[in-house]
């Protein structure tokens, strides 16, 4: 169990949105000890991490909530919550396939300028575009 | 009649292609067939190809839209992998 400083430092999520999310109950109540201090389980880091990728990928919080929902009991979910958590599987299926083209262009365009004696192609490439 | 199509993949500033273009240059002059077209592939220029073929660096050579060598191939071998697809 770690206290909210120590969340701050390992997830960077501020204590404030920490807070916010227990209010708005994306994060069950967490334990707090006999001086009322907040202390988070390996549990919640795990819902955090997960609240913070599907924020990365731009859910909202209201779909984070219904996916979370999911994520605990992927048996019982609506069909509504499965056809959602469908539709997002697809959209980081698609995130990934572009990620991989990026990384993939970059990769090559790295190369070329390694190997480039006069001159880095990536920059003619930025150039061009400019 | 089946054509096929011989790109070499180069870039400005890269030793190896000018190697890569005179061999496939050679090997095609030398095969003297004309179901055989040569091309020169600049990638910065047609990046989104070079990538989509899966390219990481140059000089590379593609048999009709095949990333087949991945660097400077011997005439024997770039000369066996045009007879393989030309049947």
């Amino acid at each position: 169990m770690i206290r909210i400083g120590e969340v701050v430092a390992v997830l960077g999520i501020s204590a404030d949105t920490l807070r916010y999310y227990e209010k708005i109950k994306l994060l069950p109540r967490v334990y707090r000890n006999g001086s009322g201090i907040r202390l988070y389980s390996d549990k919640d880091l795990s819902r955090l991490r997960f609240i913070r990728r599907a924020q990365r990928m731009g859910f909202s919080l209201d779909e984070i909530r219904q996916l979370l929902g999911f994520r605990e009991n992927p048996q019982k979910a609506k069909p509504k919550v499965r056809e959602l958590a469908y539709q997002k599987l697809a959209e980081v299926d698609l995130h990934l396939a572009e990620l991989g083209t990026l990384r993939n262009e970059l990769r090559l365009l790295t190369n070329l300028c390694g190997t480039s004696p006069d001159g880095c192609p990536i920059l003619d490439k930025i150039d061009d575009k400019l | 009649m089946t054509t096929l199509i011989v790109e070499v993949m180069t870039a400005s500033g890269c030793i190896r292609c000018k190697r890569a273009k005179a061999l496939a240059k050679k090997v095609i002059a030398e095969l003297d067939d004309d179901r055989l077209l040569y091309r020169e592939v600049n990638v910065i220029e047609e990046l989104d190809y070079a990538v989509a073929l899966g390219l990481l660096s140059t000089p590379a050579i593609v048999l009709n839209g095949e990333f087949v060598f991945s660097s400077l191939p011997s005439a024997v071998k770039l000369r066996q992998a045009i007879f393989e697809r030309l049947g």
